[in-house]
């Protein structure tokens, strides 16, 4: 098969494409919309958010300064249990907060192996194993899959991030949370991307006391999936790794009988407890 | 946005919707979500329009932001876990010449299905060079990464989708006798 074979393959798949009504004018009112949800985002100051933390092996000085909330922070043992529920004080406005200058300057990004990636992989996969049910006590039958890329276990050299759901059972519903970590110097998920994507109804930062920051989303994915609920938890790192925990209301392995739960049953502490833990990321 | 600007705008858009669409349809292998990528590729690039409109290429811009989109899309575990091994879906061809319909199916049959089979980087890489075709620099640009990445892509990917192609065709002869 030559290079002209491809061109002329290619050609002839789209030469079926159905008709395109396209209309400008309604795209524009969409990015109207659009602009004016951002703006709306930044103007929106006195949200009062519960931030549940978790205490990690230092149970530092939670609450002490107004918005900020400490020991979550990388560096703690690895062996975070949520023990406490702190609630804020009004905080700054989401996109306001969203000042996440990324990726931080002056890293290099690495370039990882296949086998390195695959050795670092099958490392947290077995610390899932013994710790998502340290975080997740209620969570049953855990099953952390292999991390890769677009599939499960798959790795290429220079690849910059791995990604694995852990799937378990919790309130007799079998559901999953997916860990995604992207490498040094790489651009990871942009920080106020994350606020803006559409469906997004809660976007909020907590600094850390070691500079890093953590990023709170819940997403209604309804156009996606009717009555679907994302809640993801970010974790950008002064190293320059994003380390992302995600749980759904239903079972985004597709694995099973599908069964919509009426919320995400892994709480935001959980999540934060896994995106800081720094026995995960790459 | 200024009149002025929205007016270059628009005429932006619609000189571009079509293509693409075909583009993202090339890359996702389902129209719907191409024209899902395509309208949220528009909108991002009206947010910055004020900013990029006087860019040399604007064209090999949007497919930059087109590409990313798509990436972010795949990257989604909703999306993973909603469109595992999706099928490209059987649209009728009313123009199909029956005399070439041997060549024609073989061509709109298997080399877009084994497309679909290849990793995203090399997938987007043969959509730019042979459908878009563009340069071995411009694909680096609009992929954002080096022209010696995108000769290795293009070369690992041709590569793989003639192994691909291969054994799609071998497997339709077999069911076909």
């Amino acid at each position: 098969m030559s290079e002209q074979d491809v061109r002329d393959g290619l050609r002839v798949a789209v030469a079926a494409e159905p008709a395109l009504s396209f209309d400008p004018d309604a795209l524009i009112v969409r990015a109207r919309k659009e602009i004016r949800r951002r703006r709306a985002l930044v103007g929106a100051g006195a949200a009062t958010v519960v931030v549940a933390v978790t205490a990690v092996a230092v149970p530092t000085v939670l609450g002490q300064q107004r918005g900020e909330i400490t020991s979550v922070a990388p560096g703690g043992a690895s062996s975070g249990k949520p023990t406490a529920t702190v609630t804020a004080p009004p905080t700054t406005s989401a996109s306001a907060k969203v000042d996440i200058p990324w990726p931080p300057p002056n890293v290099v990004a690495p370039h990882y192996t296949a086998t390195q990636l695959k050795q670092r992989g099958t490392a947290m996969q077995n610390h899932l194993k013994t710790q998502f049910a340290e975080v997740v006590p209620n969570a049953k039958q855990v099953l952390p899959k292999q991390f890769g890329g677009e599939a499960e276990g798959a790795v290429a050299d220079g690849q910059a991030y791995l990604e694995a759901f852990t799937s378990f059972t919790i309130n007799g519903v079998r559901t999953a949370v997916d860990i995604y970590t992207s490498a040094p110097g790489t651009e990871g998920p942009p920080p106020a991307q994350q606020c803006t994507e559409g469906g997004v109804t809660q976007c909020d930062v907590v600094k850390q006391p070691d500079g890093s920051s953590v990023l709170v989303t819940t997403q209604n994915i309804d156009a996606n999936l009717h009555g679907g609920v994302i809640t993801s938890v970010l974790h950008y790192r002064t190293n320059g790794t994003v380390v992302r925990a995600a749980g759904y209301n239903y079972d985004p392995t597709g694995a099973g009988t599908f069964a919509m739960q009426p919320a995400v049953p892994v709480t935001v502490a959980q999540l934060t407890a896994l995106a800081t833990d720094p026995a995960l990321g790459i | 946005m200024r009149t002025g600007d929205e007016e270059s705008f628009r005429q932006f858009a619609v000189g571009h919707a079509a293509t693409l669409r075909r583009t993202a349809f090339l890359m996702c292998g389902d129209w719907h979500l191409a024209e899902d990528l395509m309208q949220t590729t528009l909108v991002k690039i009206y947010r910055s329009w004020s900013r990029v409109q006087k860019r040399e290429s604007l064209t090999n811009y949007a497919r930059t932001v087109l590409l990313r989109t798509w990436l972010d899309e795949k990257r989604r575990p909703f999306r993973r876990s909603e469109l595992p091994g999706v099928d490209v879906p059987e649209v009728v061809d009313t123009q199909a010449d029956p005399a070439a319909g041997t060549s024609r199916a073989w061509a709109k049959d298997l080399v877009h299905r084994a497309l679909l089979e290849l990793p995203p980087g090399q997938r987007a890489v043969l959509v730019l060079r042979y459908f878009d075709d563009l340069s071995v620099a411009e694909a680096a640009k609009v992929m954002r990464c080096s022209e010696g990445t995108v000769k290795s892509q293009a070369a690992r990917g041709l590569d793989a989708l003639r192994v691909v192609v291969a054994r799609l065709g071998a497997d339709e002869r077999r069911v076909a006798s």
